[in-house]
């Protein structure tokens, strides 16, 4: 059974990339969602269970961090992994992120082999090369 | 914080265009002179000064930057399609950037939201 | 051992157990260091720079000198040998930057960025690295194993 995804980003660009890059992860995915803001993505988790979440942190409406908040005060949300992938920003907020709730923090521009890396972390997967 | 030249911008620029769209770029002597219609991209920045960066490209340009950035060929509906979201893209990361090699990561920045006007 | 040396623009595959690929004198130029691990068949190529749009007649004669013709040209040879991209793993050493910053272009890092250009787009992931710096370095590839090793100086470390 594969994985569900959310990707929150409000760049239509950078959706797809992440998209690309999620299929080159080597995880079985069954199915990868899209919301352009974090207004966007709580409602779609509000009607989904997702497996985890990338999320950017610059978004109109509601950004990046008050959506790892509301995720983390939730108690339906809190246990979906977070990822963000983001441009880089002061530690500080990178440290409050991780300290919310969000597992990993990934900058932007982002490898996907970074993606691939972090994932196989947080998801237990092997990834898609043998080494 | 050191005061941004235009060698410190287009070392930046030539820097995150090439790792986020694969293009490489190469500071010029003389500003471009354009034919056809330019389209502009601003994002606004905070920290101890504030400020916007903006980034003006030619709609091909912009065309060839979606290509890559998409991983598709140019030319394609696609890449024409998310021209100006991908310029857009690119100045958020150069944002981004920006911020941290000028304020450091040690102070709060922030980064307004990217918009374009052609 | 059957040692195979991949020479600056060129490029070898095979699928011979006993097979060693091996390039020297990795400076700014980027080996990429191609393994299927289902059949044993493997493949290096030693690239020079990245693309061949102003030199279309030096990249008839050695399309292994630029990124963007020996790249695709080394997959095209694996899967002569019957490989599927999908087995194929990738791994790449290389691109040092081994001149003074005194305005020229990091020669290395082009050589970087059109070779991630390349599999962004043909969607295939590097699964190892070890490029960049100014380090010189030679690029082993066991084919009975598909080990790789990077060796820098006297040091030799696994990719």
């Amino acid at each position: 059974m594969g994985l569900d995804l959310l990707v929150v980003d409000d760049s239509p660009v950078t959706r797809k990339m992440v998209r690309r890059a999620i299929g080159l992860c080597g995880i079985e995915v069954s199915e990868v969602q899209e919301a352009g803001n974090g207004a966007e993505a709580l409602e779609k988790l509000a009607a989904h269970r997702f497996d985890l979440v990338l999320a950017d942190i610059n978004m109109p409406v509601m950004n990046g961090v008050e959506l790892v908040e509301r995720m983390a005060r939730d108690p339906d949300l809190a246990s979906i992994p977070v990822v963000i992938v983001a441009t880089p920003m002061s530690q500080q907020r990178v440290d409050h992120l991780l300290d919310t709730g969000a597992r990993a923090y990934i900058a932007k521009p982002f490898r996907p082999e970074a993606l691939r890396d972090v994932l196989a972390q947080i998801l237990g997967t092997t990834g898609g090369s043998d080494d | 914080m050191t005061e941004p030249t235009p060698e410190m911008l287009a070392d930046l620029l030539g820097g995150v265009i090439q790792d986020t769209a694969f293009v490489f770029a190469d500071p010029a002597e003389e500003p471009a002179s354009w034919e056809g219609p330019v389209l502009v991209a601003r994002i606004a920045f905070e920290s101890t000064r504030s400020g916007t960066l903006r980034l003006a490209t030619t709609m091909p340009a912009a065309a060839e930057i979606a290509a890559n950035m998409l991983g598709v060929d140019p030319g394609t509906p696609e890449a024409d399609d998310q021209a100006r979201a991908a310029v857009s893209e690119l100045l958020n990361v150069i944002g981004g950037a920006f911020i941290t090699r000028y304020f450091g990561s040690e102070v709060p920045s922030q980064l307004g939201l990217p918009a374009t006007d052609l | 051992m059957n040692l195979v040396t991949v020479g600056i623009g060129g490029l070898e595959v095979s699928a011979e157990p006993t097979a060693v690929l091996i390039t020297h004198g990795l400076g700014s130029c980027i080996a990429v260091i191609a393994y299927d691990p289902r059949r044993k068949v493997g493949g290096m190529l030693h690239f020079q720079l990245p693309t061949s749009s102003l030199s279309p007649e030096r990249a008839q004669m050695s399309p292994g000198t630029f990124a963007d013709t020996g790249i695709p040209l080394l997959f095209e040879r694996m899967y002569a040998l019957g490989s599927r991209k999908g087995d194929i793993v990738v791994k790449a050493a290389g691109g040092g930057n081994f001149h003074n910053d005194n305005g020229t272009f990091d020669i290395g890092k082009r050589n970087h960025t059109m070779m991630r250009k390349i599999f962004w787009k043909a969607q295939v992931l590097v699964a190892a690295e070890d490029v960049g710096g100014s380090r010189s370095r030679t690029a082993r590839l066991f084919l009975d194993t598909g080990q790789v090793t990077i060796q820098s100086g006297a040091e030799v470390a696994p990719l």
